[in-house]
């Protein structure tokens, strides 16, 4: 009988079961940092391509004129 | 430079992404469909016949202090000028046409402003009232704002707009309304290699040729005189990334922000640099000197001379040098 129940699968070791923190609530504080941050910025990024300042596409590729 | 300058110096980068790309994705979409001409119709019609040199006009204060645009006036200067947005203005009122106006900046409502604002009857925003890049737009807003519109489509059909596809529709609309011929271009956001690249994102929704902004649009300007004119001898003229030693906090350009952040302390976030040739300490927010940091390192890369004819400003360095306008006009 021992035999017929034995199961075919091994379980999952025990996981830990607490529950997932959630993250905590940004603070007041914080959140108002970061609404300020985002304004500081520039108009837009930069990024270099070595000394290639225009960019038209991948080889086989051909920007619009 | 003050620790917590330095901290938000090294930010910047991650805050203009943040600041600025998504808005610049959904301008890219709507801006679409008026897409005809872009930067690279410019190269080819300037390729085998190069101008030898141009300036780029740029919105600083010293533009005004030194009367930079009157003297290129007075000079009958022959070579190619290239405006920024902000300085377009100031050189129509002075008599000054430019070949090329560059314009970069999603903001929404601002940068139309710039070309003169059909759209506008009152002046909630006190953003012109707190500039230092024309300080004339800052006085009897809706007169200037009037003036600015008649000269510009006086003047608009003769002049080219080299347009960031991030720019918002207001922009579009006004210049298309003033018969400016627009050229289009994508802004570099990011490695175009990267997975995931916003940049290679916008190219293959539009296929416009992309180019390097520096971040800003006097910078911009400079890369489209060399990336795509092709030109040797590139002065610039109003590049102070920087604020003039007498200028009020509060007419800084980020100063409601910095100031909401840092309180008291807000000087702190200040960066003050010598000028050895002016000797005159300027100061500067932590996005113009990154601005011109990246600046400096372009010059240092391309194939041509630059000659900051600014008298004022932060811009020395490697790759710079610097040069009274009246000599430039002489030699060129």
């Amino acid at each position: 009988m021992a035999n017929i129940l034995k199961g075919n699968y091994k379980l999952r070791k025990e996981q830990n079961k607490q529950p997932a923190k959630k993250a905590s609530p940004k603070g007041l504080t914080e959140q108002f940092e970061e609404a300020a941050l985002s304004k500081l910025g520039g108009s837009l990024c930069f990024v270099t391509k070595g000394k290639t300042f225009v960019w038209t596409g991948d080889d086989g590729e051909e920007a619009r004129s | 430079m003050k620790k917590l300058a330095r901290e938000l110096v090294d930010k910047m980068p991650l805050l203009t992404v943040n600041r600025s790309a998504d808005v610049a994705m959904a301008n890219a979409q709507i801006n679409q469909a008026s897409i005809e001409n872009t930067i690279i119709d410019l190269r080819r019609a300037s390729e085998g016949h190069e101008p030898p040199s141009a300036i780029v006009v740029a919105a600083g204060p010293s533009l005004h202090r030194q009367n930079s645009v009157s003297h290129i006036v007075a000079a009958d200067y022959q070579g190619t000028i290239i405006a920024a947005d902000g300085a377009l203005s100031h050189c129509l009122r002075e008599g000054l046409i430019p070949d090329y106006v560059v314009t970069l900046d999603p903001h929404p409502s601002r940068i139309a402003r710039w070309f003169g604002d059909p759209n506008i009857d009152a002046v909630e925003d006190d953003y012109f009232r707190r500039q230092d890049l024309d300080p004339d737009m800052g006085v009897n807003e809706l007169q200037r704002n009037q003036e600015l519109i008649e000269l510009v489509n006086k003047h608009g059909p003769n002049i080219k707009l080299v347009a960031s596809t991030s720019v918002s529709s207001s922009v579009t609309k006004r210049c298309n309304q003033a018969g400016m011929p627009i050229y289009w271009w994508n802004p570099l956001f990011d490695d175009i290699e990267s997975p995931n690249s916003l940049t290679r994102q916008i190219f293959n929704m539009n296929g416009v040729p992309c180019m390097v902004s520096g971040g800003n649009v006097g910078s911009a300007a400079w890369v489209f005189a060399h990336g795509v004119l092709g030109i040797k001898s590139i002065a610039v003229v109003g590049m102070d990334f920087s604020y003039a030693p007498d200028t009020p906090l509060n007419m800084t350009q980020y100063f409601n922000e910095m100031s909401a952040l840092f309180g008291d302390n807000v000087r702190e976030a200040y960066i003050d640099v010598y000028n050895p040739s002016r000797k005159e300490t300027w100061f500067t927010d932590p996005a113009y000197y990154w601005y011109r940091q990246m600046f400096l390192e372009m010059t240092r890369d391309a194939d041509c001379q630059t000659f900051n004819c600014t008298e004022g400003g932060i811009l020395f360095g490697k790759g710079v040098k610097s040069l009274a306008l009246n000599k430039f006009l002489a030699s060129y």
